[in-house]
């Protein structure tokens, strides 16, 4: 018993023909995550891939020191 | 045309409300209740809240009432013994005293909830910016892109709360979860 | 309100006409796939046929059973049609040619689909016979199963695409078609849409050889005839469904540029192979059992979908390719 610890290769070819469609979707589901981890280093070292500079969501400030902005404000009489 | 819906729209509801709580029929009641949701679904999409309307129509409509409209057609109910007299029907008037007065307390805004009021939860302006203890986490750059409903509640249901959102996940799993482990059956154990 | 009342009208129209015709179609294709004749007598080479019995549904006698819920019997057909013609609002024709461009359309669709179900359900206790009962059970519960999995595919296609917009949808695969990378899952699709419309081999609402009719025993005449135009409206938005998110929807291979009348031919020719498809399987496979159906849906199409979910995910994610 137990064949899925001692003989693992053997309880998968098994499985695959008892249940299918269980064995292929958790193939095919394991996949993805296995593939989160290995695919980026393997593009990063081998296809020279260089991530894409994240979008900005905010925009720099200048670092001088601030003056607020003058010579905008309203007029004092709004003639009509 | 959509002001006068927007107006008709709730009493249509609360009238469809007052027959399924007095239908003697439940598979009437059951339908009553449908034609709630799609009027309360019909109102949401007015007010301009489409994903949510349309979420309702697919969870509540879609899903859940037909399992309730399906038990409740395979159940053997007789129609004479649901017929219960004036008395009987009045019982329960104290519980619903004691169940509604808060609920209406909530919606009408009292002193206690001042600002919590039903309108404001599902007010599109303020959809984002109501209950956030920490303005800065939602910049106004996020709003600007937001156009559309789902942006706007993703970015307040991930940014603002994650937290609140994997509680709601965690009762979803344990409702999912507990069915099958209460229709276990413990007296048998053999493994089919 | 008027104008909108006429834009209605345009996609209507021709949409029970194309009802019509595909009826006509489906008798004609399985005739020759049979080697028999089909229809030939009224009209030229049977083509007035459709109108031909469509007129002998309108001048038969409505039966209404005595005990049956007579509203409810009634207004179950309609139900049935008007949904099923009520997703076409969101359908593109050509590009910027919608009745409505949803930007959540596709959940407009679904939300639209689901409901259908409360027609044949309705339809069936109405009528107050045991047989009408438990053929709407059995329907319904093979139409509600077979929503998860259908909803499963059009999660993967709106994560791939970003969008719950169609025309967003279509105009994503202007470089490839999802068929090509999403192939296995297409097979999935096809045989979801094959048990969401009720066709053949899992005709199961009716399957007229064992069983009887199903949910609509008790229908004759018009409100039968308004069950069968919802059954083959659905099954012409899943044959447009299925081009839309499959095969590209109104594009021409290879980036062609053209005019939206020759757009929307586009849409029409692949909608018209799909619906031959629908008809190839009718005419070719057996009648599957009803547990059959439901082990086929609960235990191979949804883990199938799941995993699918996961894996296109999380390809996604490894590839950085996320559209949004």
């Amino acid at each position: 018993m137990a064949s899925y610890i001692f003989r693992p290769f053997e309880f998968v070819r098994r499985m695959a023909v008892e249940k299918p469609s269980y064995t292929w979707a958790i193939g095919i589901g394991l996949i993805g995550p296995i593939g989160v981890v290995v695919i980026p280093p393997i593009r990063r070292k081998y296809f020279g891939y260089v991530p894409p500079e994240r979008i900005p969501t905010t925009y720099p400030i200048p670092k001088r020191p601030r003056n607020s902005p003058s010579g905008f404000e309203d007029p004092d009489d709004i003639s009509s | 045309m959509n002001v006068f819906l927007l107006e008709i729209l709730p009493f249509v509801a609360v009238i469809f409300a007052i027959s399924l709580l007095t239908a003697l029929n439940p598979i009437l009641a059951v339908l009553f209740l449908i034609a709630v949701f799609i009027t309360v679904s019909a109102y949401l999409a007015l007010l301009g809240l489409t994903f949510l309307a349309l979420s309702y129509l697919i969870i509540y409509v879609g899903a859940i009432a037909i399992l309730f409209l399906f038990v409740i057609m395979m159940l053997d109910i007789k129609l004479a013994e649901l017929s219960s007299s004036g008395e009987e029907a009045s019982k329960v008037y104290p519980v619903a005293f004691l169940i509604g007065t808060p609920f209406l307390w909530t919606l009408t805004g009292s002193p206690l909830f001042r600002g919590d009021t039903l309108y404001s939860w599902f007010d599109l302006t303020t959809l984002g910016i109501a209950h956030i203890s920490d303005p800065s986490a939602l910049q106004w750059t996020n709003l600007f892109a937001a156009f559309s409903n789902i942006h706007s509640l993703g970015v307040c249901l991930y940014t603002v709360y994650p937290l609140w959102l994997i509680y709601a996940g965690i009762i979803l799993l344990l409702a999912i979860i507990g069915p099958i482990i209460l229709c276990l059956d413990k007296t048998s154990g053999s493994t089919s | 309100m008027l104008f909108f009342l006429l834009e209605s009208f345009i996609i209507l129209l021709p949409l029970l006409g194309s009802i019509a015709f595909m009826t006509l179609a489906e008798r004609k294709v399985m005739a020759s796939m049979q080697r028999r004749v089909g229809p030939n007598v009224v009209g030229f080479y049977g083509t007035l046929q459709p109108f031909a019995d469509g007129l002998k549904l309108l001048l038969k006698e409505a039966v209404i059973p005595s005990h049956a819920n007579k509203v409810i019997f009634l207004v179950s057909p309609f139900i049935t049609l008007s949904l099923a013609l009520m997703g076409w609002a969101a359908i593109p024709f050509a590009k910027g040619t919608a009745l409505a461009d949803l930007s959540l359309g596709v959940l407009f669709l679904m939300a639209v689909s689901s409901l259908g179900v409360y027609g044949v359900l309705l339809a069936g206790w109405s009528a107050n016979s045991k047989y009408a009962f438990l053929g709407s059970l059995r329907s319904s519960a093979q139409l509600v199963s077979y929503e998860l999995p259908l909803a499963m595919v059009i999660l993967i296609i709106v994560s791939i695409t970003g969008s719950l917009s169609f025309l967003q949808i279509v105009e994503f695969q202007q470089g490839v078609w999802l068929i090509i990378p999403l192939l296995p899952l297409s097979l999935v699709w096809f045989i979801i849409i094959l048990a969401e419309t009720n066709r053949a081999p899992f005709d199961l609402p009716e399957s007229e050889s064992e069983l009887v009719a199903g949910f609509m025993v008790e229908h004759s005449a018009f409100p039968f005839a308004f069950f069968f135009l919802g059954e083959y409206a659905s099954i012409l938005i899943m044959s447009v469904l299925t081009s839309i998110f499959f095969f590209g929807g109104y594009l021409i291979p290879f980036g062609i540029s053209s005019s939206p009348f020759l757009q929307s031919f586009v849409l029409g020719l692949k909608s018209s192979l799909v619906f031959f498809f629908f008809i190839w399987v009718r005419a070719t496979l057996p009648r599957v059992r009803f547990d059959q159906l439901m082990v086929l849906c609960w235990c191979s199409l949804l883990p199938l979908g799941f995993a699918f979910f996961v894996l296109i995910i999380c390809t996604l994610v490894a590839f950085e390719a996320t559209s949004y």
